[in-house]
């Protein structure tokens, strides 16, 4: 007997495509939360309707991720400084990730007006644009 | 004979009297009181004329001019007497009204030769005896009036009227209340008759009563001594036939409120202008509540039969009682029963989505079934008017109507206090339900929805529903029926009011849905034009946080091992998707996919099936150019990484589609290439979300039901937690209690959808279990 497929209709799930995320160990499932709202990363941040393109994710250097609405509201808080809220280090964009691709240039600015205004020349580098990702 | 004194008397002074006469007269004589007496029963007239020698007596006797007014006297004296002697020995044996006939007859028949009596004499004796009876002989009085009502109701109204004049003439008036009482009894008789199963004609009433006016009335009246225009009693005439009618359709309810209901909507409006009083109406509803659980409210009556019943009693209700209070007592009494019907949201909703011809007959239900469901669907589809409450005007308009006079015997004052000042409230039982007319408004299609529990339920099950559909789409579009009711659901349910969080992620949930299809056609359309794409390919991808589907490592293990062609189409829809999209990479439910697949046997024949992927992925292992393949469980399982059980599964569901088959000894499934039947082979149309109900063959009724019962106190034993934490707190509590607090407390994540008697058997589960102990009057608490 031979078996033909002759119209497929396969469903499939999107997720963002983190990574490293394959190989992570999952402890208590809180890994695939945004820790800003504690909403899943494919899921959407509180102002959003749609996920996917409406409501991206970004994922940080110190390997935070977060949507990047959740963390563009973050960084236009003064108390932000500029500051992953998980790991208080500076936030940046991770570089050579497909996810944060399009999110640059909408950071960016963000980035630049909430850092502190005293810091070292280390972190002035970061004011500009082009260091925004390290 | 013996004589009695007076007789003998009697007799010798007529002899007396005759004077010189006597001696040749002295037989005659005898001869003719002999034939005149009616207790010589032998030797008297007998009902026949008089011979030839009583002729002669008669005529010198008595029908003489010279007969002597003294004889005469005493002649009319011995008649009177024997009728008398005769009358009260035997009136005890009258029974009925022809005996009185015949012994009325039997006493005048001789007088009829004889010129003894004036005019009135005779009959004054004869209303004396009449009198007599009626008074003094109770059964015969019975019988008579009896005989009376009969001949009327055949419409015997020739000897109707003798009986009548008997009975006027015995009582000495006129018996116009009897006579009434009687003409009312004809008009249950023929109201009855003309009533009964006149659903579909206007204005029976009026009609019905026409016709017995026109054929009775002139009669009767001539009976009753009145003139035809005695509007008095036409009109109670009027009234008993509208009693009458109230009653016969109240005894019909059932049928008329349900059975007959768009056909019978004129006798309802009908109806409507006849119910007048609140107490009428309760009858009414309270008769067709008994009849519906009589007739619909039991276990072997579907639930989509009892949906339709419910809609279409709904409907004649509201076209009944215009005040609209009445409706909600059927709404409470169908509920509970309701409650215990799981599959009552689902057969709504087929039937508002209007699947009862297209999608139900797919899945292999009766026709019968169907039939109903598209009935349903027609009933439902109609109810999303607003209620128009015309007849709410013309109501009111009546009651201006009313006469200030009503009767002319009672004083004005007290009319007056009747109508204006004494109120005596509406049956309490009627008021449950406020008329609010926000309410009616939205229609009749709220009123259905009141039956369910909550709105959530159907919520939900309208997006199991849904999301089923899309899964099973075979395309990209949606069907307007989809559309339609989703806009009405939205509309009618709420959906859109966002009263809770839970609605607003439901409707969000179906925003996205449809957006991912949206967006998955868009997609689709690009990446057909990737070159050397496999375009028999029609993704659907969706954000699976939506859909309810688990994306990540549970599932995991129904990731099947896809044949290589498949799993290279795939990953190279897989791959332009993560080009297409940055960031992101698909994950393939083969569960929820769907393929059309083609079967070619070795001898040529092929066949068709439409089944889940992964379904086809386990047949795919039989797949061979030529020959046959045989393979065990295990080997199946090995190759497409699966486990055993849900192989199994899948293998019972090809084996029951006649596509393997199965060798016992060997533990082989083998594909069917051979196989001569090809007649049996049916095209399976078993998608996915069904194939979860094909057991394994070896289940038997029983097993099946103490499985059932094992994952029911399974799932119970999840908010068992709840229930103990609720009797600590308060003591005992009844199972219905218990039942609706477990439906606030427990989370939607944990899902509580048992049913009160399911809830119960887990309580009595859990009295066996020494856990709980039951009360006397069916509560249960916990065991301290």
């Amino acid at each position: 007997m031979l078996l033909e497929f002759e119209k497929v209709y396969p469903v499939f799930s999107w997720s963002w495509d983190i990574p490293g995320d394959e190989n992570a160990v999952k402890e208590n499932g809180d890994e695939d939360l945004c820790g800003i709202c504690r909403v899943s990363y494919n899921g959407t941040c509180p102002s959003c309707k749609y996920p996917g393109d409406d409501c991206p994710l970004v994922i940080g250097e110190c390997n935070h991720n977060f949507h990047v609405h959740c963390i563009q509201q973050w960084l236009d808080t003064p108390t932000a400084k500029g500051l992953c809220p998980m790991c208080r280090q500076p936030f940046s964009l991770k570089r050579n990730v497909a996810i944060n691709e399009f999110q640059m240039g909408r950071l960016a600015k963000v980035l630049i007006n909430s850092q502190p205004a005293t810091l070292n020349d280390d972190q002035d580098m970061m004011m500009e644009p082009e260091f925004v990702v390290r | 004979m013996v004589s009695t004194n007076e007789e003998t008397q009697l007799v010798e002074q007529l002899h007396y009297t005759l004077g010189d006469l006597d001696a040749s007269f002295s037989d005659d004589l005898e001869g003719l009181l002999t034939w005149l007496n009616p207790n010589e029963t032998q030797s008297n007239h007998q009902l026949r004329p008089p011979i030839l020698r009583i002729k002669s007596a008669i005529k010198t006797l008595v029908n003489n001019k010279n007969a002597q007014e003294p004889f005469l006297d005493l002649l009319r004296q011995f008649v009177v007497y024997q009728t008398r002697v005769h009358f009260f020995s035997n009136f005890r044996s009258l029974v009925h009204f022809k005996d009185l006939q015949k012994l009325e007859r039997y006493y005048e028949f001789p007088l009829r030769f004889l010129e003894l009596f004036g005019d009135g004499e005779w009959t004054e004796e004869i209303s004396g005896f009449r009198n007599y009876l009626i008074f003094y002989h109770p059964v015969l009085a019975r019988n008579v009036k009896l005989r009376l009502k009969q001949l009327i109701l055949e419409d015997d109204f020739e000897m109707a009227m003798k009986v009548y004049s008997w009975l006027c003439s015995a009582e000495g008036h006129s018996l116009t209340q009897l006579l009434v009482d009687i003409i009312l009894a004809k008009v249950k008789v023929f109201a009855s008759k003309e009533f009964s199963a006149e659903f579909t004609r206007r204005f029976v009433i009026m009609e019905t009563y026409n016709s017995f006016m026109a054929s009775f009335w002139s009669t009767l009246s001539t009976m009753l001594e009145c003139p035809e225009d005695n509007h008095e009693i036409t009109k109670e005439i009027y009234e008993s036939f509208e009693a009458q009618f109230i009653e016969i359709r109240t005894r019909q309810a059932f049928d008329i409120f349900v059975t007959e209901y768009p056909n019978s909507k004129p006798t309802l409006l009908e109806l409507r202008a006849v119910l007048k009083s609140p107490s009428k109406y309760t009858q009414l509803i309270t008769e067709l509540l008994v009849q519906f659980e009589a007739r619909v409210l039991k276990p072997s009556v579907t639930t989509v039969e009892i949906l339709l019943s419910y809609v279409k009693a709904i409907k004649s209700i509201l076209t009944v009682d215009i005040s609209n209070r009445y409706f909600q007592l059927l709404t409470n009494f169908v509920r509970p029963y309701l409650m215990e019907r799981r599959d009552a949201v689902v057969s709504f909703l087929n039937a508002m989505l209007g699947m009862g011809t297209i999608e139900h007959r797919e899945s292999g239900t009766k026709v019968s079934q169907a039939n109903i469901t598209s009935q349903l669907s027609k009933e439902i589809s109609d109810s999303y008017q607003p209620i128009f409450t015309t007849t709410m005007e013309s109501s009111s308009h009546s009651q201006q109507q009313y006469t200030p006079i009503r009767a002319t015997g009672e004083p004005v004052c007290s009319q007056v206090i009747a109508r204006f000042l004494e109120w005596s409230p509406e049956p309490s039982d009627s008021i449950q339900f406020n008329g609010d007319n926000s309410f009616m408004s939205e229609g009749i299609f709220n009123i259905i929805i009141e039956l369910f529990d909550s709105r959530d339920v159907i919520i939900a099950e309208f997006l199991r529903l849904f999301k089923e559909k899309l899964f099973n789409l075979r395309g990209y579009r949606l069907e307007t029926n989809w559309h339609s009711s989703l806009k009405i659901l939205k509309e009618r349910v709420g959906l859109n009011k966002f009263s809770n969080a839970q609605d607003f992620s439901n409707v969000n949930n179906i925003d996205v849905m449809l957006r991912d299809i949206k967006q998955s056609e868009d997609l689709c359309c690009e990446m057909h034009k990737i070159p050397n794409i496999n375009v028999d390919i029609v993704p659907k991808i969706i954000s699976y946080l939506f859909w309810g589907i688990v994306s990540d490592s549970e599932s995991s293990s129904r990731e099947v091992v896809l044949p290589t062609k498949l799993d290279h189409d795939m990953t190279i829809y897989k791959n332009n998707y993560a080009k297409m999209k940055k960031g992101r990479k698909l994950r393939l439910h083969p569960a929820q996919s769907l393929v059309k697949i083609r079967l070619t046997c070795a001898n040529g024949r092929t066949s068709r099936h439409e089944v889940s992927m992964d379904k086809a992925v386990i047949l795919s292992c039989f797949s061979s150019e030529h020959e046959s393949k045989s393979l065990t469980l295990e080997e199946v399982s090995a190759k497409v990484d699966v486990e055993k059980e849900f192989v199994q599964q899948v293998l019972n569901f090809w084996l029951q589609a006649s596509v393997l088959t199965y060798d016992h000894e060997s533990g082989l499934y083998c594909t069917l290439d051979h196989g001569e039947n090809s007649d049996d082979v049916k095209s399976s149309r078993m998608l996915g979300s069904t194939g979860s109900t094909i057991h394994g063959r070896n289940d038997s009724g029983a097993a099946a039901v103490r499985s059932q019962q094992q994952e029911l106190f399974q799932s119970m034993e999840r908010v068992w937690p709840f229930i103990k934490g609720m009797l600590t707190n308060l003591g005992s509590m009844k199972p219905e209690k218990i039942h609706s607090f477990l439906k606030m407390a427990v989370p939607k994540e944990m899902g509580f959808t048992a049913t009160v008697s399911q809830l119960e058997s887990f309580l009595c589960h859990m009295v066996d279990e020494n856990q709980l102990e039951s009360t006397a009057s069916g509560a249960f608490k916990l065991v301290k």
